[in-house]
């Protein structure tokens, strides 16, 4: 075997994305969000019939606008990555795109709630809005917070817009917007897609 | 470097977290949290049959509110070290900790008022009651401040063999987002949310006691290696 080719498949293999602590936080979060999705079965189970008429009241064409903006957003965010490996100017304009979909994706989610709050379901009105309210509450919290990493990533850009700081801050900043992502798709699916009870 | 007075200070921590912990669970029976559903009658029954666990509870409560000082003032120094000149986040951390502290005096007061009077109405003791159960739960708000600073302060060292471990700071981001939700207990009687919810109180309170027992290994680890002594730039 050529000794070459034996040492990089041994430094990609050791590779932990970002940093390994960070791992802490995501996969901490995808246990409590396990946690939260399993309280979420647990009430349809219990309640089906209301819940799913409330849940028609969702929209899912906004969901579905979400998910691809969130979808582009880490695309953006991953080739940003690429280009600052090649150390190219493009670092800096791939983060903002990635920056612009995630504020449009907090701009409809303003949009959505307020057009249920317009139509009398809240916070507090029925055991789905809760949920609903709620889970992507703390979802949006994640992406306010993502927001701000993203922004601060732009700043650590030189002024041609390539990539100065150390490879993994951007790679585990990449790595937690991708969990933003991926918690939004299971949210989509879960509070949007599958229908209940007798609604279904 | 005051290694002992550094390590008693650690303890601090665990010794507030237990003192706590028998406030809420053998003397005032709160530990699962009663719920907000309870009717008036209810609540003081409770308060009645363990009134004197409510005082001695109350006692207690204050009494980790201001013990807890050595053991903040350790983490203060840690963060006060990699931060530097200009420690913005550190004095963060140390104002919304101080906050924190207060909420949890006034919640020993609370439930000591709620058992105070055996001759007091029903709804003054559920009243008192409720204070105090907000005041344990709803000061997740600041905790999220302060964990969140907590965390930037960490990720920001520089130095080849940070002072704090990083995934240290990876954590205290981790609790301060999930602590959040006990920000909602105002608006639920029922539920994930409601004070005694999945969401707002066993999820936060686990979370908190992974921090505070994580907190203890890695002071005690940087203690060990005389981290506040260490020179690198």
């Amino acid at each position: 075997m050529n000794p070459a080719t034996d040492g990089n498949e041994t430094a990609l293999r050791g590779h932990v994305p970002g940093e390994p602590g960070l791992w802490v936080l995501i996969f901490g979060d995808l246990l409590v969000f396990g946690v939260l999705f399993v309280t979420y079965a647990v009430s349809l189970v219990g309640d089906p019939d209301a819940m799913g008429l409330s849940q028609q009241k969702l929209s899912r064409g906004l969901g579905l606008a979400n998910t691809i903006l969130l979808l582009t957003s880490s695309w953006f965010i991953a080739h940003a990555v690429n280009a600052a490996r090649r150390g190219s100017p493009r670092a800096r304009r791939l983060i903002l795109a990635a920056l612009a979909l995630g504020t449009a994706f907090v701009g409809v989610k303003v949009v959505e709630w307020g057009g249920h709050i317009g139509h009398g379901d809240t916070l507090n009105s029925s055991s789905f809005f809760t949920f609903y309210f709620m889970y992507t509450g703390i979802h949006l919290l994640h992406v306010l917070i993502g927001l701000g990493v993203l922004t601060w990533l732009a700043w650590q850009c030189d002024s041609s817009g390539a990539w100065t700081g150390p490879f993994a801050v951007l790679e585990g900043s990449a790595v937690f917007w991708h969990l933003v992502d991926l918690l939004w798709v299971m949210l989509f699916a879960l509070l949007y897609l599958l229908r209940h009870g007798a609604a279904v | 470097m005051k290694q002992g007075a550094l390590r008693l200070g650690v303890f601090a921590g665990p010794l507030m977290g237990t003192l706590f912990f028998i406030a809420m669970w053998p003397l005032m029976h709160i530990f699962p949290p009663y719920s907000p559903m309870l009717g008036v009658e209810e609540v003081a029954a409770h308060v009645q049959e363990n009134r004197t666990g409510f005082l001695v509870g109350g006692i207690l409560l204050m009494t980790a509110a201001s013990i807890v000082w050595p053991f903040i003032t350790v983490i203060v120094l840690f963060l006060k070290k990699i931060e530097g000149e200009v420690p913005i986040w550190t004095t963060v951390t140390a104002l919304v900790f101080t906050f924190g502290q207060f909420t949890v005096f006034l919640c020993g007061l609370a439930f000591t008022m709620a058992a105070f009077r055996p001759d007091a109405s029903l709804e003054m003791v559920r009243t008192w009651s409720d204070l105090g159960m907000f005041l344990l739960v709803i000061p997740a708000i600041p905790g999220t401040t302060q964990y969140l600073a907590t965390g930037a302060v960490i990720l920001q060292d520089r130095r080849a063999r940070p002072i704090l471990p990083r995934w240290y700071g990876y954590l205290n981001i981790w609790v301060g987002i999930l602590s959040a939700p006990g920000a909602v207990v105002g608006l639920f009687k029922i539920g994930p949310f409601a004070w005694n919810g999945i969401a707002a109180f066993w999820i936060p309170a686990i979370v908190f006691g992974v921090w505070i027992t994580a907190t203890q290994f890695t002071l005690l680890a940087a203690i060990k290696r005389n981290a506040l002594a260490d020179d690198q730039q």
